[in-house]
């Protein structure tokens, strides 16, 4: 057969196909020939490149184009797909992959821990005394000690229950050999060098802590104490409270007690409860704020209760008759500051409540705590501002929360950020991490503002409780407060206060829980932490 | 710092230059140039080989590894000499792409297993052995353009018969055990599948022949999906659509293929269970961490694990990687010699792929040009799939890396895949 007699033929065929034929090849026409020339025969193909040369081409370099686009367009789709897939490999590589590695359900995360045992690390008061660490016992086994058994429960918490305190909230700390000194093998349980984990060493002071927990007694509730100008917390009590060295066999019975009763509950920083008159101090900031000139200029008379139309019957426990706000404060006149409280801005009220701290969550990171709240704005009902005005209604207080408001008055308006640990220290003493005093909230008060305030609550103690504080040589400035729950005997008694007056060194918070209405049991208890603190008297 | 992170820094150069010459290689035409190119990537093959097996001697200490790549060598050394002896119009290019390949997979596979190693290396002797005939005999018996219809019936025959009587395997159904081995038959048939359509096309192809094709093609696609082995059924699929488009030229069709794909996806996702947890664990394998995103995550968690350069040979956690020397291996890899490496491989796989559409194309025979269309796309496809599902691209399908997965069918499947595509190499003209 012609050769381009063939090619010819498929050329011919092929636009043919173009015309929209049956057949999509334009193999058929040189099918006939090979057939007839008896080529091939039982080969149904006719185009065979291997019987013939490339020269076959010649006359159609064209066709030869066309006869590639179809593979070409194959690899190229597949160049496409690999390509695509070469770049997501990359950039999953680059940018996905350490997300991933770092996955909990990453087997590798465990297989790549060190493999050597961990010895958790101590944590220390103030003055270097042992909070909680780990020995072994008679038997060889590690187990967490807590010396100071149940007085330093509350912040220093335990192991179980997940991890409370801050054994909790430096878990990660604790558990890490930062410069992985090795525990002697005569003092470890385990047959491979095991690493002494960090050591925490905590603001809070041994004898002060000792003094609030016998001031509070046997009464429920909490005492805390602070340094106003760095937030340090130097004490910290909660009752009824637990002995933490019992964790691992009472744990379960403790968890099962309800609010009222519970041992876990740290009332210091989660008991939430009426303010009660201490709240004064805020509504008597508020006004101060407002009504600078008049605010000494204010006078009450009290005559023993009050009924404003719109609002309800406020009543005091006898008429103080007539009075300023100086006055007003230091008999904790509840005429009077309901009066006030009408008179104030809401949103502004509400504004100063959230700026303490209300609302908010806790500035204390180490420990669980519980959010202050402040429910009156613009919309508030008149009853409702009056019994918030002098701290009753909807208010509910941390006594954590009620302290650093103390403390922020005694600070010149500024409010530090309250805090339990000073630092972390590698077991051979190399510093891991420092905690420094940090401003919480500058200027929530001008200091002149505080001055004022800090001068009616140093009044307050002079002239209202002299029979507990006497001459009050150390300056103690503070307000009382009485939270009624319901019941005729018995409130929630409050005492909050600094001293000295004129150079804060120390702030320290009372709630007593449902006791007897007897102002002298919180702020005895007080005084006694104080005279811990600057001394006998 | 021990020999196999020195080794890393090795496979990651060798690999590398290997894949730079490959490029280049096939972009250059005089014999002398390529001669060296030829050199430098059989170098860099047995670099590779040796340096990996003097990583396994170390870690565990043992002569059997140094047995073991002496045997490994020889077949590998064999494989380049024969062919350049008895095929010197083969592609070089492909049969030093095949050894690396080889290579790799002994080496990650004895990292592994020794036992599968030993094993696979006996099968790699045997494949390469039948196989190198087959260059031969494809030039030789052109009657086989018309046994189109028996290819079908002994395909099919063999799918029907693993569905009906074969082992379960991780819920999909693809194996028959013959004695002590277990044969994948889906391996073959898919090769068998390819040589059907390019004879039924090869004769005519008029709406008639497409639609007959279409429904034995859909038949075998349907029972693979049944059998749920999806990755089977979507090679089956691309294959018989590629061939498709370069028998008929129409783009429509290839067009319409592809939207019935999507289609037959989402119609699948529907209808099977097994489809659609794919599905839902590739979409969002975090949603199930514990059960239908297991796979993929174990898979993730080792390429993260791996980082550019790996963790070096030996130090990665395989036993952490379900189905690692099977269907994951890539994620080995990559943990284990690190993400060049791997896109290395990938690169090489396409190299692969190019290098089969380019004989396609220069074949002037249909029925030879859909034969290397159709086992080029089924090449290309399959290595999509597996390392495409590996790094979550696409939902895993659990499908092997030809060359590097551990398992006999596989491997002999891809020699003869290979040698196909290499006796057609061997019909060129100059």
């Amino acid at each position: 057969m012609d050769r381009k007699d063939k090619d010819k033929k498929i050329h011919n065929n092929n636009r043919k196909d173009d015309h929209s034929s049956d057949e999509f090849y334009y193999y058929e026409g040189s099918e006939k020939n090979e057939t007839a020339n008896g080529r091939m025969s039982g080969n149904k193909d006719r185009y065979d490149a291997f019987d013939q040369t490339r020269t076959d081409m010649g006359s159609g370099g064209l066709h030869k184009k066309r006869r590639n686009i179809e593979t070409n367009v194959i690899a190229l789709i597949f160049v496409g797909i690999f390509v695509t897939m070469i770049i997501y490999f990359a950039h999953f590589n680059a940018k996905v992959a350490p997300d991933v590695a770092t996955s909990p359900y990453n087997p590798r995360v465990t297989t790549t821990a060190p493999p050597n045992p961990i010895r958790r690390g101590s944590i220390f008061a103030a003055d270097g005394s042992v909070l909680a660490a780990t020995y072994l016992n008679a038997d060889g086994k590690e187990y967490r000690s807590y010396p100071q058994g149940e007085l330093f429960a509350v912040p220093v918490g335990m192991e179980r229950g997940g991890g409370s305190g801050i054994e909790g909230s430096f878990y990660e700390d604790l558990n890490t050999p930062t410069n992985k000194v090795v525990v002697d093998e005569e003092a470890s349980d385990i047959d491979k060098t095991e690493f002494q984990g960090d050591n925490v060493y905590t603001t809070l002071q041994p004898y002060l802590q000792q003094a609030a927990y016998d001031a509070l007694g046997d009464e429920k509730g909490a005492i805390i104490a602070i340094e106003p100008s760095s937030g340090k917390i130097l004490a910290m009590v909660s009752k009824p409270t637990y002995d933490p060295n019992l964790g691992g066999t009472d744990y379960d019975e403790w968890a099962q007690m309800d609010g009222d009763d519970s041992v876990l509950l740290n009332r210091a920083t989660q008991g939430l409860y009426p303010p009660g008159s201490t709240f004064k101090i805020v509504t008597a900031m508020e006004y101060l704020k407002e009504e600078p000139e008049e605010f000494h200029n204010t006078y009450f008379n009290c005559e023993g209760t009050v009924h404003p139309s719109g609002g309800a019957r406020v009543n005091c426990q006898y008429a103080h008759g007539e009075e300023n706000v100086d006055t007003a404060f230091t008999v904790s006149c509840n005429v009077a500051f309901s009066t006030i409280g009408l008179r104030l801005d809401r949103n502004a009220f509400r504004n100063l409540a959230e700026n303490l701290g209300f609302n908010q969550d806790s500035p204390l990171e180490e420990i669980a705590t519980s959010k202050s709240k402040f429910m009156i704005d613009g919309k508030s009902d008149m009853s409702e501002v009056q019994a918030v005005s002098y701290g009753q209604g909807s208010t509910l207080i941390t006594p954590l929360q009620n302290l650093l408001i103390t403390a922020t008055i005694a600070n010149g308006g500024s409010m530090m950020k309250p805090y339990l640990v000073e630092k972390v220290l590698s077991p051979d003493g190399d510093l891991v991490k420092n905690f420094v005093p940090t401003v919480y909230k500058n200027g929530i008060t001008s200091e002149e503002e505080s001055k004022e305030i800090g001068k009616m609550m140093y009044n307050m103690v002079n002239e209202g409780l002299s029979d507990v504080y006497g001459y009050n040589p150390h300056k103690v400035a503070g307000k009382t407060g009485t939270a009624e729950y319901g019941d005729e005997e018995k409130a929630h008694m409050w005492f909050t206060c600094f001293a000295p007056y004129d150079d804060p060194q120390i702030a320290v918070v009372c709630v007593m829980e449902k006791t007897e209405i007897d102002y002298t049991k919180a702020t005895g208890a007080c005084k006694k932490v104080i005279n811990a603190y600057l001394g006998e008297w | 710092m021990d020999f196999a992170d020195i080794a890393k820094y090795i496979f990651v150069g060798v690999m590398c230059i290997y894949t730079l010459i490959t490029y280049v290689g096939s972009t250059i035409t005089d014999s002398r140039g390529l001669k060296s190119v030829y050199a430098v990537q059989n170098i860099m093959t047995f670099i590779l080989h040796l340096v990996g097996y003097i990583v396994l001697y170390l870690n565990a200490n043992d002569m059997k590894y140094i047995i073991l790549y002496i045997c490994e060598f020889a077949l590998l050394f064999a494989t380049i000499v024969v062919y350049d002896i008895a095929y010197p119009k083969a592609s070089r290019l492909l049969v030093n792409n095949m050894v690396l390949l080889e290579a790799i997979g002994f080496l990650m596979i004895g990292r592994i297993n020794y036992d599968e190693c030993l094993r696979q290396f006996v099968l790699g002797c045997i494949g390469t052995v039948i196989t190198f005939f087959i260059p031969a005999l494809l030039k030789n018996i052109r009657q086989i353009r018309n046994w189109g219809w028996i290819f079908a019936i002994v395909g099919f025959a063999l799918l029907a018969a693993v569905f009906a009587f074969g082992d379960s395997y991780n819920g999909a159904v693809l194996s028959i055990n013959i004695g002590e081995f277990q044969l994948l038959p889906g391996e073959f048939v898919k090769i068998l599948f390819v040589l059907f359509i390019a004879s039924m096309f090869n004769k005519i192809t008029n709406w008639k022949t497409i639609l007959i094709v279409s429904g034995i093609a859909a038949a075998h696609v349907l029972l693979l999906i049944v059998s749920r082995d999806l990755g089977a059924a979507l090679i089956f699929f691309v294959a018989y659509l590629s061939m498709l488009y370069v028998a008929s030229r129409k783009v429509y069709l290839l067009a319409g293929g592809i939207g019935a794909g999507i289609l037959g996806a989402f119609l699948a996702n529907k209808a099977f269970s097994h489809v659609a947890r794919r599905i839902s664990a590739w979409r969002d394998p975090w949603a199930d961490p514990r059960d239908s995103g297991w796979h993929v995550l174990r898979s993730l968690f080792a390429i993260s694990a791996g980082g550019w350069l790996g963790a070096g040979l030996g130090k990665g956690s395989p036993k952490l990687i379900p189905y690692v020397e099977k269907d994951l291996m890539i994620s080995s890899i990559t943990e284990e010699m690190g993400a060049i490496v791997a896109i290395c491989i990938m690169l090489l796989c396409l190299n692969n792929l190019i290098l089969m559409m380019s004989i396609a194309s220069r074949c002037n025979t249909l029925f030879y040009r859909l034969v290397a269309v159709g086992l080029g796309a089924t090449y290309g496809i399959q290595v999509f799939l597996t390392i495409g599902g590996s790094i979550n691209l696409i939902p895993l399908t659990g499908v092997s890396l030809p060359f590097i997965s551990y398992g006999g069918s596989s491997l002999i499947s891809s020699l003869i895949m290979f040698a196909l595509i290499n006796g057609m190499y061997t019909m060129r003209k100059e």
